[in-house]
């Protein structure tokens, strides 16, 4: 959840909770304050008739809606008493609410029951009145709180967001200068300073790996390439026995190898440097379609039956470089591994790779496919590369892959 | 043909001279910058060989100074940088052709004889080795004034041969020259074996004498007949 709607929520879930209790505590104390103030009056009333009666004698037994008086044969209850009544009113022809006071008193020895009463429409009124006021401001202020806190809460952490996306675009070795902003909140300015040192000593590391790399593969390369040219030029004399032709063949075929091995090697390395950073967007149909032609006549020279099933214009974003060898790699294996006259399959639809073909039953588990130097023959020419280059691949540009053999079918299944 | 050498690895750079005074080529070796620098400035060079990781400079400076004086010589680039920003850096600067170490001499030979091809539209409209007739710009071979029907590969492949005459050329090279650097990755020598028997079979076919040689295994040797 985000981090504005979670302070909110909480933020209204204790303001609303401590509103509802604080209106609680303020709607009980009003209607409180109401009844004690009518009951003040008529306790008022009642004292001051009382006072009447004992001065003048008269008390008839009277009954109205405001005003009764009762005969009692004795005193059971000394004091007052409040009490609510509902009373039908004929003319209205409803209840109405009443507050009454009753008090028993001797008068010449005679026993009576005053009873007070006063309407409570007014003053429900009222208290009904200052309810709904309450509530309309209650959810008022909620409104008018929410709207603020949200705008306060973006203000705030707006240079937290703009950190995020910076960091969320950065790449590295992109030599593009990352600059955190200025920020007046501490925590926020530390946090861009700290990045930005960070962000600085990596790039730092990556260029001098890189530089490494590149170094070696120099280094490396320069002494193979003496050996190379130097047995071309032996090649050229003619008078070599036959066993000096298989030496020399031999120190020849093992000088390529390791020229192909130090390339590939510092391929895989460089890959997964992830220092082939920069993005197009590649139509791979058409990369597809150019290998497939340039391969046609091996494929036709090895008998291989080819079913090819390719959308047009599949565009996907990718390092062009890469994209091109995942694919080469791709196809590669798909054709040294497959037998004459066998099958190769090769279907490209909704971005998706699916390349079948031919080959000999896996002995181990297919997942081994993938590790660098694994081969099923351990004796033949191939380096064991091609699949470890298609996995660093595919790993450095978020593409899906996954090898299986089914139905006697080598499957290569790569999800752009 | 008068080349220049530029290569601060000795024993490479005295094969490749070897290797192109055989055919009748005169090299020249810088094996440094301040050599370098001094030969273009007082020679005029057919083709120059570039490495570009030098002792005292940059390969890629020695190209601009060729360029800025208007040379004419055409520029290999050759450098153990595989990457494709120094390709393209390369030839951006005016460089005509980038070859990758370790490559065979052999290819290197083909190179320099294609691009003095294009810089030389004049010359080499017609090359003849024995009865062969080659056509390189129609990409046409004619025996005894017969053409001969080869695929493109094929005709690759039987240029590389003749631009490579009475030397030997190993599998290895011929199939690089055809599959570019990712020869190993299909049955490539299978593929050459086919393809030369298939070329034997069309010279001779159209009259020719098969000018291919087998040689130990290894490779083949184109020889004039």
């Amino acid at each position: 959840m985000k981090l504005i709607n979670k302070t909110q929520r909480i933020y209204l879930g204790l303001i609303v909770i401590l509103l509802l209790v604080l209106s609680g505590i303020f709607l009980y104390a009003i209607s409180w304050s109401i009844q004690e103030n009518i009951d003040e009056a008529l306790h008022s009333e009642l004292k001051l008739r009382v006072e009447q009666y004992r001065q003048t004698d008269s008390l008839q037994p009277t009954s109205s809606i405001h005003f009764a008086v009762k005969r009692l044969p004795k005193i059971s209850r000394s004091g007052v008493t409040y009490s609510d009544t509902l009373l039908y009113n004929s003319v209205e022809q409803e209840n109405f609410r009443y507050r009454q006071i009753k008090k028993q008193i001797a008068v010449d020895g005679v026993f009576y029951q005053i009873t007070l009463r006063r309407s409570l429409v007014e003053s429900d009124d009222l208290f009904y009145t200052i309810l709904i006021t309450e509530l309309i401001f209650m959810v008022l202020l909620i409104a008018v709180l929410v709207v603020l806190n949200r705008k306060v809460l973006q203000r705030l952490w707006n240079p937290f967001y703009q950190t995020l996306n910076q960091i969320t675009h950065y790449r590295i070795g992109s030599s593009q200068p990352v600059n955190m902003g200025e920020t007046k909140i501490d925590e926020f300015q530390r946090l861009n300073n700290v990045l930005e040192e960070m962000i600085a000593q990596v790039e730092k590391e990556y260029k001098s790996l890189k530089r490494f790399t590149e170094n070696a593969s120099h280094e490396i390369q320069t002494p193979l390439s003496v050996i190379n040219s130097q047995i071309e030029v032996l090649l050229q004399q003619s008078d070599f026995t036959e066993r000096q032709w298989k030496s020399l063949q031999d120190i020849y075929r093992s000088a390529g190898r390791l020229s192909r091995l130090n390339r590939a090697l510092l391929l895989l390395t460089k890959i997964e440097n992830r220092q082939f950073t920069e993005h197009k967007q590649v139509d791979i149909s058409i990369v597809l379609n150019n290998f497939l032609d340039d391969y046609d006549e091996l494929i036709k020279q090895k008998n291989i039956t080819l079913t090819k099933t390719i959308e047009d214009k599949t565009i996907i974003t990718g390092n062009p470089e890469l994209v091109e060898l995942l694919l080469r790699n791709v196809l590669s294996n798909a054709l040294k591994h497959n037998m004459n006259g066998g099958r190769l399959d090769v279907c490209l639809l909704d971005d998706k790779l699916h390349a079948a073909n031919t080959g000999p039953e896996p002995k181990t588990d297919v997942s081994h496919y993938f590790e660098r130097f694994y081969k099923q023959d351990a004796s033949s020419a191939s380096l064991g590369l091609g699949l470890a280059i298609i996995k660093e691949i595919c790993e450095a540009s978020s593409f899906d892959y996954s090898y299986t053999f089914e139905n006697d079918l080598h499957v290569i299944e790569i999800m752009f | 043909m008068k080349l220049l050498i530029i290569e601060d690895e000795t024993s490479l750079a005295e094969s490749i001279r070897q290797y192109l005074q055989e055919a009748g080529n005169v090299c020249e070796i810088a094996p440094n910058y301040n050599k370098a620098h001094l030969k273009i400035h007082i020679y005029d060079y057919d083709c120059i060989l570039v490495d570009i990781t030098l002792p005292g400079g940059s390969g890629l400076e020695l190209i601009n100074e060729l360029k800025k004086n208007h040379s004419e010589a055409g520029i290999i680039i050759i450098s153990a940088k595989d990457s494709l920003d120094d390709r393209i850096k390369g030839l951006e600067l005016g460089a005509d052709d980038y070859l990758i170490k370790p490559f065979h001499l052999s290819e290197l030979n083909v190179r320099i004889k294609s691009l003095m091809r294009r810089k030389q539209f004049s010359g080499n409209r017609k090359t003849q080795v024995g009865d062969l007739i080659i056509l390189p710009l129609q990409k046409k071979v004619l025996i005894n004034g017969d053409q001969v029907d080869l695929t493109a590969k094929e005709y690759d492949i039987l240029n590389y041969f003749i631009t490579n005459t009475n030397r030997v050329l190993t599998k290895e090279a011929i199939a690089e020259h055809v599959w570019g650097d990712h020869y190993d990755m299909v049955d490539s020598f299978d593929f050459i074996y086919v393809h030369i028997n298939n070329l034997r079979k069309k010279i001779q076919q159209a009259g020719g004498d098969d000018p291919i040689e087998t040689v130990y295994g290894m490779g083949y040797k184109f020889v004039e007949r």
